[in-house]
């Protein structure tokens, strides 16, 4: 009977120290990407699709679906109107906090552009920001040839989504036609899109759930992820066959998240995740990493995970997600965590053991203010221009609708090759 | 000598920064003394992005001319491009006073100042006010002095361009105490030097590509009528490449003018160029088409931009542009660019050609608008610009900033 007992005792201990984890897919592009996640292997983790649009939601295959403003969409979507998205999410942020307090990872999915998008992924940034949670986006900028209205809108929300969340990761969809093969459909780029960010998130699932040979836990994540603001970048890589190391770190070298107007050479955190067979040597990852820490040049910490998966053999997938804080950003404003606050007016515990330090005669009856340090958003106007590349510092190039500075071939969606 | 016959003309541009300085002898002749080029820091789409940067090349440049043509220079005359410039078209009107009917000069001051009067926006001030033909009673008229008529009317193209920006530039300039005695649109420049008087006569449109910017005049019937600048440039071109094939903006520059070409050829397909060729450690081949691919959508979309906005003002008339298209600028030398030039915009098309009687490094096309503004400055304003105020536009600048 006590044996039973303890058995269920060291059950319930594993699963609450297990990292919960939350993906929410939001609005039709989030539901879309999420609903193909296969991680139900992890038991902590849960995939939620949120939307406006009931249809969606039922079409679905996601188990736990969330209808958001129900009474003010009646489950018809929002029409592509950004004002009626945050209305409707505004309606449910009792809801929606219900929904996802206690988790410690939040992974939002979302397609910018439309109504609920990038309405819905604000609201639940702020409603996040309340909880403990690490907060990650992963957003898709709209298609140029949606038409500037689109793009205004996408740029706003990323921007304004930015602010609120620890880590954002942007993938304009404009890459997708680079990247598909010569003719390639719609329906193939968007599978590639959400391959991608598929990938980069079960990278972070199993990061923080899969025992391997170098281990990592959120607190990790956390150190990355610190702070609101900044740019995430991410970019993923994979081999198999003879020469697999070599193979998939120029996969990774040359994915095209990592080449984007932004440069990933100067990020201020790195975290680099291999999965790989059991027949990886510890060497290969050394080289591995060593390779990359070289080639992006990161100017401090590398976390490093490796995990054996048993279905990879002669084979490996790795993924890279850092961050590059802004320069207006501030460096050292951790998330607020239990174990992180402290109170300002402490005496140090050192000079308090030691008893021959000089104790107060009195107390002053006034009692010293206590200073909440509270976590501060930052600076708005540095964010649009944060993203420009060569040509960052300059006015904005806007002819048509369209920023000049950005290629033209990508604008026009003109394929290049380049092997 | 005497160091007001020297005249200076610096080119503040994306890529570099260009002086040259000629000696003036005689009615209307000059020799270049002395001419420098450095390459251009702090400044981005022919905007200062970096005062202190900037200013510190273009008085390096200076001073290595100066040192060359062992002359000091007390004045320059000082070319002007970025976005921020912006024409108008505007018409004065005025009906004839005298009795009889004779146009006198006072009519033609009068019709000049009413073309003239518009007010900008606060935060803008006029550069240039470019003339064209008089009109009398519906007749187009060289001069109207004398000649008979009731309505007199002349239009004129006002450039005007955002005062801080403009002010950037006169500050270096200013910061080693010299005076600037005019500022000159680059592309007016370029065209002064590069058009005949038969070709501005017949219809041309000058297209100046540098590194940040692309900046044309549209001659038609000898009078420049429109002008524009797009913060398109030889840097853009760099920029998709090096995004395109994902290599250093370094090599991208190497391979922009080694192997690139304005155009894409089927051809191009199956043929393979190396960035160095030289069997360096890192050195891989790539596909000419993507190349050419990603170049011909820039330059095409340039040229395109320009199309349409002389669509926009019912200035693409090909039997008014006679003469075609000439290109000058570092991005000139682009090959096939001129093909390009003549496909989107439906015209002839040719590099342009800087005169023969300069030193044969100067006859590049990223010299014209340097050579064009000393031309400017011996002779042509009187032709083409309407310099009085200009000169009122530099005072108020002055007092604006107290510099001394």
């Amino acid at each position: 009977m006590d044996s039973a007992t303890a058995q269920v005792d060291l059950a319930l201990e594993s699963s609450a120290s297990d990292t919960r984890i939350m993906i929410l897919g939001l609005g039709g592009a989030g539901v879309n990407c999420v609903q193909n996640f296969d991680l139900g292997a992890y038991g902590s983790v849960r995939v939620v699709g949120l939307n406006t649009d009931l249809q969606s939601l039922q079409q679905s295959q996601l188990a736990e679906t969330f209808l958001i403003g129900q009474n003010s969409t009646h489950g018809l979507g929002t029409g592509g109107d950004v004002a009626v998205g945050t209305q409707a999410a505004e309606d449910d942020r009792e809801r929606i906090y219900e929904l996802i307090q206690g988790q410690d990872l939040l992974i939002l999915v979302a397609g910018l552009g439309g109504g609920t998008g990038s309405a819905v992924s604000q609201v639940i940034a702020q409603v996040a920001a309340k909880t403990e949670a690490t907060v990650l986006a992963f957003v898709n900028q709209p298609f140029s040839f949606e038409g500037p209205h689109r793009k205004k809108i996408a740029e706003q929300a990323e921007g304004d989504l930015r602010q609120l969340v620890h880590g954002l990761f942007s993938l304009p969809n404009d890459l997708l036609m680079q990247e598909g093969a010569e003719g390639s459909s719609v329906i193939e780029a968007f599978a590639l899109a959400n391959q991608w960010t598929q990938q980069a998130i079960e990278s972070l699932v199993v990061l923080l759930l899969k025992n391997g040979i170098i281990n990592q836990d959120l607190n990790a994540l956390k150190a990355v992820f610190s702070q609101c603001g900044g740019r995430g970048f991410y970019g993923v890589g994979s081999a198999a066959g003879p020469d697999y190391v070599q193979k998939a770190l120029a996969q990774l070298i040359q994915c095209p998240l990592l080449h984007l107007n932004q440069d990933p050479h100067d990020s201020d955190n790195l975290i680099v995740h291999i999965s790989a067979g059991q027949d990886l040597a510890l060497a290969a990852v050394n080289e591995l990493v060593a390779a990359i820490r070289g080639h992006f040049g990161v100017a401090q910490a590398v976390v490093v995970s490796a995990i054996f998966d048993e279905h990879l053999s002669q084979s490996l997938k790795m993924c890279i997600l850092g961050k590059r804080n802004l320069q207006a950003a501030k460096k050292d404003t951790p998330i607020p965590t239990k174990s992180v606050v402290t109170k300002p007016m402490n005496v140090p515990s050192a000079i308090a053991a030691d008893p021959s330090s000089q104790a107060p005669v009195h107390k002053s009856k006034l009692k010293r203010k206590e200073r909440i340090v509270e976590h501060q958003d930052e600076f708005q106007f540095i964010d649009r221009d944060a993203d420009r590349g060569y040509f960052v510092k300059t006015d904005h190039n806007e002819y048509g609708g369209e920023d000049l500075d950005v290629p033209t071939f990508m604008r026009k969606g003109i394929k290049i090759k380049r092997s | 000598m005497a160091q007001s016959s020297v005249i200076a003309a610096i080119e503040i541009g994306t890529s570099k920064v260009v002086v040259l300085l000629g000696e003036i002898f005689g009615a209307n002749a000059m020799n270049i003394i002395g001419h420098s080029v450095c390459s251009s820091k702090g400044v981005k789409k022919g905007i200062i992005t970096d005062l202190n940067l900037a200013s510190d090349c273009v008085h390096a440049a200076i001073l290595s001319a100066e040192k060359k043509a062992q002359v000091q220079i007390d004045h320059v005359y000082l070319a002007q491009t970025g976005q921020h410039l912006q024409g108008d078209f505007n018409v004065g009107m005025a009906n004839v006073s005298s009795a009889d009917g004779v146009i006198s000069d006072a009519d033609v001051e009068l019709v000049k100042e009413d073309a003239k009067r518009r007010t900008l926006p606060p935060g803008r001030t006029y550069i240039h006010h470019i003339q064209n033909r008089f009109v009398v009673d519906g007749r187009e008229l060289e001069n109207p002095l004398s000649h008979k008529g009731s309505r007199l009317q002349v239009g004129y193209w006002s450039v005007h361009g955002a005062s801080k920006f403009v002010s950037d530039n006169l500050r270096i300039i200013r910061g080693i105490d010299l005076e600037v005695r005019d500022l000159i649109l680059s592309s007016i420049a370029s065209g002064v030097v590069l058009l005949e008087e038969s070709e501005k006569e017949n219809g041309a449109l000058v297209i100046d590509i540098g590194g940040g910017t692309t900046d044309y005049a549209l001659y038609q019937k000898g009078y420049i009528v429109k002008t524009g600048v797009i913060p398109v440039g030889g840097d853009h071109v760099t920029n998709d490449l090096s995004i395109g094939l994902r290599i250093a903006r370094k090599a991208a520059e190497e391979f922009k003018f080694k192997h690139g070409r304005a155009y894409h050829k089927t051809s191009d397909r199956d043929e393979k160029v190396w960035l160095f060729g030289d069997l360096t450690i890192g050195d891989r081949d790539y596909p000419l088409a993507s190349i050419t691919k990603i170049i011909e959508a820039r330059i095409t979309e340039l040229f395109e931009i320009i199309r349409d906005q002389l669509k926009a003002s019912n200035l693409m008339e090909p039997d008014l542009i006679a003469s075609g298209v000439y290109l000058s600028g570092g991005t000139a030398r682009l090959s096939g660019i001129s093909e390009v030039a003549g496909r989107v915009l439906g015209l002839d098309a040719r590099v342009a050609e800087c005169p023969d009687d300069v030193a044969e490094e100067l006859q590049k096309p990223e010299y014209s608008t340097a050579l064009g503004l000393l031309h400017y400055a011996l002779n042509g304003q009187d032709l083409i610009v309407d310099t009085t105020q200009p000169a009122g536009f530099l005072r108020r600048i002055r007092r604006f900033f107290q510099f001394d």
